[in-house]
């Protein structure tokens, strides 16, 4: 029998959690979802390698906790959640490891922008993604979510736990030290 | 113009990123592999009525405690600060009452003649007496003269 995911999200979450049309609707799931959450722990980053790790975490996170999904939240949201949290983890771990202090994301940041062999911007690109590493880290996703992938103050909002309001100054301020940062 | 839209004039919206070809294709096939089996939910365990209401149990308990503490506190106080002569405590009245003690008279009933009578034997004058024990008496019994018939009664006494 050919399995065909389906259309509605309702209907994988129920698939998702009975056992015997869980694998083949977590597949389908992944096919849905893995380049939007890739791309998102991509940017927070800044190289392929660790992404493709995290991503990899993050479904199997995500499986081992299908039975605490309720339905609540979009399953988009739920993956992003894991996704960020399973970035800043990973940023603080590795920032333990080289021994670098609390607030030493922008080096680490742009360490690793430098040994990622698949960048492939250019010079513009490579300096704002710079610019982008000097942010704090709630900034620094804020404009990631909303810079590249235009993705809605309502949905950051879910996804962040913070309100729509705070999020816009939250932006802004973004927008204005990442502006200032490349006219210097 | 916003300082958004300079940043995208200038820098695009493109990150620059890149992945090896095929990549997300193999990343789909990579995840599933490694999935462990299906996650069981954890069961509900089954609890005895005891296991039930121990905590409410205890709870009471508690409160039960507290509440003897404080009547044992108020009982113990509020006896403590009643007691007096007028107000003894009540096991201390059933043992004089059940006649284990025998009462010891506060006040001496020595009378005036009886004083004069135990002066008289033992000294020539109150003068004396009052030399003797360091302190005066009043002035009646200043006044009052030691009998000779007493004096006598007290060298017999010491005769014999």
């Amino acid at each position: 029998m050919v399995y065909t995911a389906p259309i509605d999200e309702k209907e994988l979450v129920k698939q998702l959690q009975n056992k015997a049309t869980a694998s083949q609707a977590f597949d389908a799931l992944i096919k849905k979802y893995s380049q939007p959450v890739y791309w998102q722990i991509r940017k927070m980053v800044m190289n392929h390698d660790d992404a493709n790790d995290l991503v990899q975490n993050v479904f199997i996170k995500a499986w081992n906790n299908l039975h605490n999904f309720r339905g609540d939240a979009k399953l988009s949201t739920w993956l992003f959640k894991i996704a960020i949290n399973e970035s800043i983890n990973f940023i603080n771990k590795e920032k333990q490891r080289l021994q670098l202090s609390e607030d030493a994301d922008e080096a680490f940041l742009i360490n690793n922008l430098e040994a990622d062999d698949y960048f492939d911007g250019d010079e513009l690109q490579k300096e704002l993604q710079k610019a982008i590493a000097k942010l704090p880290e709630k900034q620094r996703l804020v404009f990631n979510m909303r810079y590249y992938d235009e993705m809605k103050y309502e949905d950051m909002s879910e996804i962040l736990g913070t309100s729509v309001g705070a999020l816009k100054a939250s932006y802004h301020h973004a927008v204005k030290k990442v502006t200032e940062s490349l006219l210097e | 113009m916003r300082h958004e839209d300079k940043l995208k004039e200038k820098y695009g919206s493109d990150p620059g990123f890149e992945v090896p070809d095929g990549y997300f294709e193999e990343l789909n096939v990579s995840i599933m592999s490694k999935l462990p089996p299906y996650p069981e939910a954890p069961r509900s365990v089954d609890m005895s009525l005891w296991q039930r209401i121990k905590p409410y149990a205890y709870l009471a308990a508690m409160f039960a405690g507290i509440w003897l503490m404080m009547n044992m506190f108020h009982h113990v106080s509020s006896s403590a600060t009643s007691l007096s002569l007028e107000n003894p405590p009540e096991a201390l009245v059933d043992m004089i009452d059940a006649g284990g003690y025998d009462m010891i008279p506060v006040f001496s009933e020595e009378t005036d003649y009886d004083l004069q009578k135990d002066v008289s034997v033992n000294y020539d004058s109150f003068d004396e007496f009052e030399d003797d024990f360091g302190y005066e008496l009043e002035p009646e019994y200043s006044a009052m003269q030691v009998s000779v018939s007493a004096k006598d009664s007290k060298k017999e006494s010491r005769s014999v």
